[in-house]
């Protein structure tokens, strides 16, 4: 059954949509990552404007977060003051993010640039996920429950205002966790994704946060983040279809579900190969219509 | 007194009676040789929108002339790229604007003189390429646009915007005929323009314009509208949705 996007202004047919919502949300729900990298190159494959994809995913990241930091929250492993201080970088980090998105945009690159930004992360982050996970099978160990934290490079311990963390038992620059938000606040807005595997680690290796409340705490700044991109979008941009983000948090909903119920009969390294090839299979593909010569060498753009 | 009184009189109407005489002789008698009208002048885009079709109908009064019936969708400034490789990846290099490009175009004649004389089609923009007719806005470095133009034409035509033509237009007899102009799912929205003309010994000797609301209705048309015309409340209410069904899955959801 074909559907009408409102916004996108264009028919899609809402089973691939659905369908598309729930194997990410399965994705999400098997390994415990966001899936917002996933879901806005699929839907470019699928013919959706780039900005609309990624306008209308800064919504479907403040819906998969809030159910996301709620497990979280009720065990209470979310640090709420440091979320604020990087929730404080990741406005400005959108704010310059529409900023960079609306540049490119006018000078007609905006395909080009999000396309590279996607190669590149999801890249880097299957051959990490790839490689970290052929090694732990090859030496069958388990990931190191405890992680070395990196000493505090001096220039971070040196930067001003101090602020004291109780939750995180941290004594750190605002501008350590605010840099962090900032991030995120620029991925939201220029790719769609959340970012938590930047932030995570960084909270981790950077920051030094307790890494039981990292994941909440990312999740609570995400939701934040996400939905004041959504209203630059949406007011910026009018790129935001609610009508396609519907459809899409419907099918994430089962999806999840499904993922959560297989998650407990998966062995953790052989399925993270799996995500990481389906990483980099949709990194390829980006990089194969960046690269080989397209038969229609001319792209029309309506202003 | 009544001397002067009278002199203006004759002044006042001599000055008005060229001009009302003038008036007589241009105003033609309002019988029109040629009348079209639309089945519907309103194409509602709904949810389940998968196309539609424009009905045009129409009436000479002479059967010694022809018909040319042109449809333009919204007019929009569009850029054609050109990409080329830079460090390997083919990327938007040169681009030409072209200047109120209609969305959609779509034309029909009776066949007959209209072609014969070449003045006629320019004249109508009757034709895809004589549609585009100095739409191309040149830069100094580019030299030919008809490349890009051919482009633009190909990507509309591969997306039935530029329905391959023309159709011949069916006379259900000497004087009534009908024609259609099919609509594809991806038809822009907007007011849409059916020109008509009627052509007579090798000249276009009446012309006309309809209008065709082709616009979203019901949801569609709120979200659309809500979205350009009240983009803050849009976007509040749209994350408030999202944040309410985020939490909604966060209550029924599986713990493991």
């Amino acid at each position: 059954m074909q559907i009408y996007l409102p916004i996108a202004e264009m028919s899609v047919p809402i089973e691939s949509i659905v369908a598309l919502g729930a194997f990410v949300g399965f994705v999400s729900g098997v390994f415990g990552v966001g899936g917002g990298f996933l879901t806005t190159p699929l839907l470019i494959f699928m013919g959706i404007p780039a900005p609309i994809a990624v306008g209308t995913q800064s919504c479907q990241l403040a819906a998969a977060g809030t159910s996301g930091m709620m497990g979280y929250w009720r065990r209470g492993n979310v640090d709420f003051l440091i979320g604020s201080v990087m929730l404080a970088g990741g406005i400005i980090g959108s704010i310059v993010g529409i900023f960079f998105f609306r540049l490119f945009q006018y000078i007609g690159q905006i395909d080009l640039v999000i396309s590279l930004l996607y190669i590149t992360l999801l890249g880097s982050i299957g051959l990490m996920m790839l490689f970290e996970s052929f090694f732990s099978i090859m030496k069958k160990k388990t990931v190191k429950s405890e992680f070395n934290r990196l000493k505090s490079p001096s220039l971070i311990a040196r930067l001003p205002y101090k602020m004291r963390f109780a939750r995180s038992k941290l004594y750190v620059s605002v501008f350590v966790p605010a840099g962090i938000g900032f991030i995120s606040g620029f991925l939201v807005t220029t790719m769609g994704v959340g970012g938590g595997f930047l932030l995570v680690p960084a909270m981790i290796y950077i920051l030094g946060m307790p890494t039981l409340l990292v994941a909440g705490t990312s999740l609570f700044q995400i939701i934040f983040t996400s939905a004041f991109a959504a209203v630059m979008h949406a007011s910026v941009n009018q790129t935001v279809d609610i009508i396609l983000a519907a459809w899409l948090i419907a099918g994430g909903v089962v999806g999840v579900q499904l993922g959560i119920l297989v998650s407990r009969r998966v062995t953790g390294a052989r399925a993270r190969v799996l995500l990481a090839l389906l990483v980099l299979g949709v990194c390829l593909q980006l990089a194969v219509q960046l690269f080989v010569q397209p038969s229609n060498i001319f792209e029309i753009v309506v202003k | 007194m009544r001397v002067i009184v009278s002199l203006i009189y004759l002044l006042l109407i001599s000055a008005l009676w060229p001009v009302k005489a003038r008036a007589q002789e241009e105003t033609p008698p309002p019988r029109k040789v040629l009348s079209i009208e639309l089945a519907f002048d309103h194409i509602d885009v709904t949810s389940g929108f998968s196309g539609a079709h424009i009905e045009v109908f129409g009436h000479r009064r002479d059967k010694f002339t022809d018909v040319a019936v042109i449809v333009k969708g919204p007019e929009e400034d569009v850029i054609v790229w050109k990409k080329a490789q830079l460090f390997g990846a083919w990327i938007n290099r040169y681009g030409i604007k072209f200047r109120k490009v209609p969305l959609y175009y779509a034309y029909t004649h009776s066949d007959g003189e209209v072609f014969e004389n070449r003045d006629i089609p320019q004249e109508a923009g009757l034709g895809v390429d004589e549609m585009m007719l100095g739409k191309a806005v040149m830069k100094s470095d580019d030299t030919n646009a008809s490349s890009y133009q051919a482009a633009l034409i190909k990507t509309m035509r591969a997306k039935d915007l530029f329905p391959e033509g023309p159709e011949k237009i069916r006379f259900i007899n000497d004087y009534f005929f009908r024609t259609r102009f099919a609509l594809p799912t991806n038809a822009p929205t907007g007011i849409y323009k059916i020109h008509s003309f009627l052509i007579k010994d090798g000249k276009i000797v009446e012309r006309d314009t309809d209008l065709l609301k082709v616009e979203q209705v019901g949801l569609n048309a709120f979200v659309y509208n809500s979205a350009h015309n009240s983009a803050p409340l849009y976007a509040f209410v749209s994350i408030l949705l999202s944040l309410a069904s985020g939490w909604f899955v966060g209550i029924i959801r599986v713990r493991p």
